[in-house]
């Protein structure tokens, strides 16, 4: 006897109240899947895009430990990226036609990483304001009903953690120095404080997908929730910092919530489309880098099929 | 074409020695020694690992809770008969499980004629009342396994670089260095 869809739904939804997580080859609705796939690959991508405006710094950072740090952060972006392909790969997802779409420009990825990186402090900038905006989002998504995409969560929130204290470290270094370097910082947070508030997503009213991840589980808040965590965690700092934030509607309200001013969701929309300050360079790198590595990936194979024949004989 | 993403190959690590290994995600590679390797790269850079096993995907039997609830079993596997038994590694994922890091743990291991059966003798050798979401079955000798000798140099690398940790930047101590001396001026 075989359940009708409804019946699979009420189950699938029952269990999801439930707290249990949904896992490869359980059944799901064709939209959850969707949804999924659409969510994590685009988040994948974002983590591999990412490595490109901090990359560029590797080769110029101020001293040894500062490049040791850097160095390990891209490589953890690096990984992140692959925890995310594997989780959409148990959706059915493959790896080449993810790897295809961002390619050809045809996927999406976080608009933040279309803005350039003018100077070291905006390494502190997005250490703190991107990857902390990152890490309000992926801790939300860890309570995710999809088991891979929830460990997978896990894992980079685990591993986020020190890629937002190392911004912060130098944020405040930056404030106990010289009026030049103070200055420089301030730039950086000027021009990372709208991209790190937008890059959570629209506002509710313009989110039309929310509902129903909400529903299923897939998201535990809303878009306008996470940003006010946001704002709530950031504001005060850099304030108390002697910092400035570039916002003249923000302000404390009586419930202690940090609101901000209108944002220009018109500037988002264009940076989304493709026409943002960088699109082009971080698409034109990552497609230099894939072709840069086929001759990896060609001695790799060489290799495997030698050793395969070689144990043949043996 | 050549420009391949390779097989997929699951990966189990064993954080420290004497805990059971589990399913933390997936690797592509040509063959198993290049999946030992990325798997080392994207699974055990922090904080510790002590052995890891790569399985390809094509070698997994896998089953939910709820295909199992639907199953009609056969009463007699009888061609799975005739073949002589075989080791095989079983992996489950409690139902009600509220680790959130790691999906399938190894469970132990049977003697059996298929995937099929070794799910079957799986099911009573383990039961332990614990409700089951997911089972795999791996034949043993689909596994390969990190080098014993070499924990100490193929992991290194997890440990000695602290500054992966967010406890090496003390930013608590630093702000209130700086509110001591904005207080000070």
């Amino acid at each position: 006897m075989s359940q009708t869809d409804e019946e699979k739904l009420a189950e699938f939804e029952a269990r999801i109240a439930r707290g249990e997580k949904i896992e490869p080859g359980d059944w799901m609705p064709d939209e959850y899947r969707r949804q999924l796939i659409r969510m994590i690959s685009q988040h994948a991508h974002s983590e591999v895009v990412g490595m490109l405006p901090e990359g560029a710094w590797i080769t110029r950072a101020p001293n040894l430990r500062r490049k040791m740090v850097l160095l390990a952060k891209v490589q953890d972006e690096a990984g992140h990226g692959q925890y995310l392909y594997h989780a959409a790969e148990t959706l059915g997802a493959t790896r080449e036609q993810m790897l295809a779409d961002l390619l050809s420009g045809k996927a999406k990825y976080s608009s933040v990483f279309n803005y350039p990186t003018l100077t070291w402090a905006d390494n502190a900038a997005i250490g703190l304001l991107v990857d902390g905006a990152a890490i309000k989002n992926q801790t939300m998504l860890a309570h995710c009903s999809y088991g891979p995409y929830s460990r997978a969560m896990v894992r980079i929130c685990i591993e986020e953690g020190f890629h937002k204290k190392q911004g912060l470290e130098m944020i405040i270094r930056y404030a106990q120095g010289t009026p030049v370097q103070r200055e420089m910082m301030q730039d950086a947070i000027n021009r990372w404080w709208w991209p790190s508030v937008k890059m959570i997503g629209p506002h509710d009213s313009d989110s039309p997908n929310t509902p129903v991840l909400k529903r299923w589980g897939v998201k535990t808040k809303t878009n306008d929730e996470v940003r006010q965590e946001f704002i709530n965690e950031m504001a005060p700092i850099l304030l108390e910092l002697g910092y400035t934030l570039p916002d003249p509607g923000l302000h404390q309200d009586e419930n202690g919530d940090w609101r901000h001013g209108p944002i220009d969701w018109d500037e988002f929309w264009q940076v989304v489309r493709g026409n943002g300050p960088c699109n082009k360079e971080r698409l034109a790198a990552r497609q230099k880098a894939h072709e840069d590595g086929l001759w990896v990936r060609e001695a790799v194979a060489a290799y495997a099929e030698k050793r395969q024949s070689v144990m043949a004989e043996g | 074409m050549s420009d391949t993403q390779w097989p997929r190959f699951e990966v189990f690590q064993q954080d420290k020695p004497g805990q059971l290994h589990y399913n933390a995600g997936s690797v592509h590679a040509p063959d198993a020694e290049m999946a030992l390797l990325n798997a080392r790269d994207v699974f055990a850079r922090r904080p510790r690992c002590h052995s890891m096993w790569v399985v390809p995907v094509s070698a997994i039997s896998a089953w939910t809770y709820q295909e199992l609830v639907e199953r009609v079993w056969a009463a007699d596997g009888s061609g799975a008969a005739a073949a002589s038994p075989q080791p095989y590694a079983i992996f489950r994922k409690e139902l009600n499980s509220r680790n959130t890091l790691e999906h399938v743990i190894y469970t132990g291991e049977v003697a059996a004629a298929s995937p099929e059966d070794a799910l079957q003798q799986a099911r009573t050798a383990f039961d332990d009342g614990v409700p089951v979401a997911v089972w795999w079955v791996v034949p043993t000798w689909a596994i390969t396994r990190s080098d014993p000798e070499e924990v100490g140099s193929f992991y290194e690398p997890a440990l000695s670089k602290q500054y992966r940790q967010p406890n090496h930047y003390h930013t608590r101590a630093a702000l209130e260095h700086f509110r001591q001396t904005v207080k000070e001026a």
